[in-house]
């Protein structure tokens, strides 16, 4: 029920037990373009985790990736009607389950 | 004479006091609250119909403007820094925080709140009500952008949004200027008070979140359709191609207008104001008094001023592209370069206007957001080769660079080495943002999280507005201390006096000074005449070009010849290759010095610029001299 975060390398445990669902739980980043997903876990430092949270980045939020910079980094996502553009290495500590709301 | 009885009197007495007690105490100062980007200025510009300043908190750099409401008088309002939820991430949301709380010194806690949240988005925006409500204070809670709300098909239930939240809640349109008949009621207390009842207090974003979602849902919000505009734009100016070319041609274009239309106006101020000086000459009979006015203050205050136009027209371009929301794109396209120096976006703009002058560059940093980056951003701006750098430039390539062309033609020596020059000031802006990153100023951990807001036709109100305090700070700020400078350089130009004369320069204390620092200077190649040209260099860089032309011109030697003769035969080629990367590298000029002092609110930070900058200025020109020298 657990895997290495790619950022700290830090074991990130599932808080559900169903191990077919597992797939579908990336990191924010993860989401290609146009794809969707709700946000599960977040696995951020303090400064970080205060400042997306405020955003509206947690547990049971629908996110989706809407576009990215021409360099692919960061990526912007609608959540909750805004646009929000999110670096890669900060949106790596945000898990999502892809799917529709 | 019938007098009513004093138990009447008593009755009456008993009876004022328990309305006064039931009444609202009477409102003297409130504050404007609510997240970036909600219409937050243009409501507050139209409340307090321009009778506003600008002014700054104790201790910090954050700003903040204070206003006397229009229609109900003898009330100030405050417009607090936007603040996106409890937490208080960067040093504008401490503050607006601090204020709100009563925690900030030198100001007193306000007596109410003007809530104002962005009706489009009011599902995301209502965790912070949840928040402001919990201070306790009279509140009232704007439901803003309700045209547009209505115009994409959303809608909320104002009635029931006011009994979930328990404070009156009014739905208006700053822009439109509706519905703002509810914030006068509120401040003048006519409007029903109901007992403020305090939300549950919520510990945590999550928390707050799913409260706004219940109080959203309570109140039915229908959010809106997303805009049409935003998404095709967006298509356009984030587009992988379209997007960088458009950025970099608007920039082009940008730094065309400023320093072209800008240099045109700083030529017409300077022409104006040497005119008037010219005069007034006559008027002033003693010698002292009229060299004192016209040559030292006269001119210093010149000196400032000609800054005005390039500063204005910049503020303006950015004005345009922070209103209408493209900036937050400009941010998000150059964001991934300026990570690999420990920038971010944000501090794109900033560093590419440091290319013109680093006054307004620095001034324009206010938007990089996070204050370490911003400070990072200061301290690397004045490296960016500026248009004053440039007569210096020209003088010295022309002197001892001969014209040969290279590359069968396509460009020639001169032109590379100037554009070496530019190199030489962009590689250490890098290196130099780099080393702060390990040393003085930690990596932030703020995360870089950007908003982009919707495309939006800027107000030329308010575009004017900031344009016109912009330019009341600069002059005051940057002119007090660029004035006192230039009477000092004054004196040291023209004292100690000689049986009541004034000295000449080759006998003032300043050239004393270049002889005494002589010692200092011979290693990189330069004699003390170019010594005081680089002592006088320090007010503003072209000011060298001005100082070499008096001391040459005074000396019998090089009288008749040009400037550039007499320099070829005073500097050797090594010395002035130094000279010129010592320009490319030092901080010599006092208004960015001042302007620095001003944003950093601290003295440590332009002196630490200052040393750091003249250190490697120095260590850079001794290399190449010695260098040169060796194998010349």
């Amino acid at each position: 029920m657990s895997y290495k975060s790619p950022k700290t390398g830090a074991q990130v445990y599932e808080a559900d037990g169903n191990g077919s669902s597992r797939q579908a739980v990336c990191p924010l980043c993860d989401l290609g373009l146009g794809e969707s997903g709700i946000i599960t876990k977040l696995s951020l430092q303090m400064p970080s985790a205060e400042l997306l949270e405020n955003l509206g980045f947690v547990q049971g939020a629908y996110v989706t990736a809407e576009r990215s910079a021409p360099q692919g980094d960061p990526k912007i996502y609608r959540l909750d009607g805004r646009l929000i553009a999110v670096r890669r290495q900060d949106a790596l500590g945000i898990l999502v389950v892809r799917g529709k709301e | 004479m019938d007098r009513p009885s004093i138990s009447v009197e008593v009755e009456q007495a008993k009876q004022e006091e328990r309305e006064r007690l039931l009444a609202p105490p009477r409102i003297h100062a409130v504050a404007l609250v609510g997240p970036p980007n909600c219409g937050k200025s243009t409501l507050f510009n139209r409340l307090t119909n321009l009778r506003q300043k600008i002014a700054n908190y104790p201790g910090v750099t954050v700003e903040y403007r204070i206003g006397k409401l229009s229609k109900a008088n003898g009330i100030s309002l405050i417009d607090l820094p936007g603040i996106r939820g409890a937490a208080a991430g960067s040093e504008d949301e401490q503050v607006a925080w601090g204020v709100l709380r009563g925690e900030l010194p030198g100001l007193s806690k306000p007596d109410a709140i003007l809530l104002i949240l962005d009706g489009t988005n009011l599902r995301a925006q209502l965790p912070l009500a949840s928040a402001v409500l919990a201070l306790g204070l009279r509140t009232v809670v704007l439901v803003n952008m309700a045209d547009t709300l209505l115009a994409r098909g959303g809608s909320v239930d104002i009635q029931a949004l006011q009994e979930s939240l328990g404070v009156p809640v009014a739905l208006i349109s700053a822009t439109k200027g509706t519905g703002l008949e509810a914030i006068e009621r509120f401040l003048t207390g006519t409007s029903p008070v109901e007992p403020p009842s305090l939300p549950p207090i919520l510990q945590g974003a999550a928390q707050r979140h799913s409260w706004a979602k219940a109080i959203a849902a309570r109140a039915k919000y229908r959010v809106p359709k997303e805009s049409l505009w935003t998404k095709r734009l967006d298509s356009f100016f984030l587009h992988p191609l379209f997007g960088p070319l458009f950025l970099l041609i608007s920039t082009v274009l940008v730094f065309q207008g400023v320093f072209v239309v800008g240099q045109f106006l700083s030529n017409a101020i300077d022409a104006g104001l040497r005119f008037a000086g010219e005069a007034i000459r006559p008027e002033i009979t003693n010698p002292i008094l009229q060299s004192l006015v016209l040559d030292g203050l006269w001119k210093g205050m010149g000196s400032v001023l000609v800054f005005l136009p390039p500063i204005l027209m910049l503020f303006l371009s950015m004005g345009l592209m922070e209103d209408s929301g493209y900036l937050a794109r400009a941010a998000v396209i150059s964001d991934r370069t300026m990570a690999k120096i420990g920038l971010n976006g944000k501090s794109f703009i900033p560093l590419l206007a440091g290319y013109g002058c680093a006054v307004p560059a620095i001034m324009a940093t206010r938007i990089v957001g996070s204050r370490r980056d911003r400070l990072a951003t200061i301290f690397v701006i004045p490296f960016m080769t500026c248009s004053a750098r440039l007569p210096v430039y020209t003088l010295l390539i022309a002197a001892f660079i001969p014209a040969r062309p290279l590359l069968g033609g396509l460009v020639g020596l001169r032109a590379c080495v100037l554009l070496s020059l530019y190199a030489l000031g962009f590689f250490a802006a890098v290196t130099t943002a780099k080393l702060l990153n390990s040393t003085i100023l930690e990596r932030s951990k703020i995360p870089f999280v950007l908003e982009l807001p919707e495309y939006r036709l800027p107000s030329a109100k308010s575009l004017a507005m900031l344009l016109f305090e912009r330019a009341r700070i600069f002059l005051t700020q940057v002119g007090t201390v660029v004035l006192g400078v230039s009477f000092v350089i004054w004196l040291l130009t023209h004292l100690p006096l000689h049986a009541g004369r004034m000295s000449g320069l080759d006998e003032s204390f300043l050239a004393r000074a270049g002889q005494w620092i002589e010692p200092v200077l011979r290693p990189l190649g330069f004699n003390w005449k170019i010594g005081v040209g680089l002592l006088s260099s320090f007010v503003a860089r072209e000011v060298m070009v001005g100082t070499l032309g008096t001391i040459y011109g005074a000396d019998p030697v090089s009288h008749s010849t040009g400037l550039a003769t007499a320099l070829q035969r005073d500097l050797s080629f090594p010395g002035a290759m130094a000279l010129l990367a010592f320009f490319a590298l030092a901080m010599q000029c006092t208004s960015t010095f001042a302007t620095v002092k001003r944003e950093t609110n601290s003295w440590k930070w332009p002196a630490l610029q200052f040393v750091y900058m003249g250190g490697l200025a120095y260590a850079v020109a001794w290399v190449i001299n010695q260098c040169l020298s060796n194998w010349f």
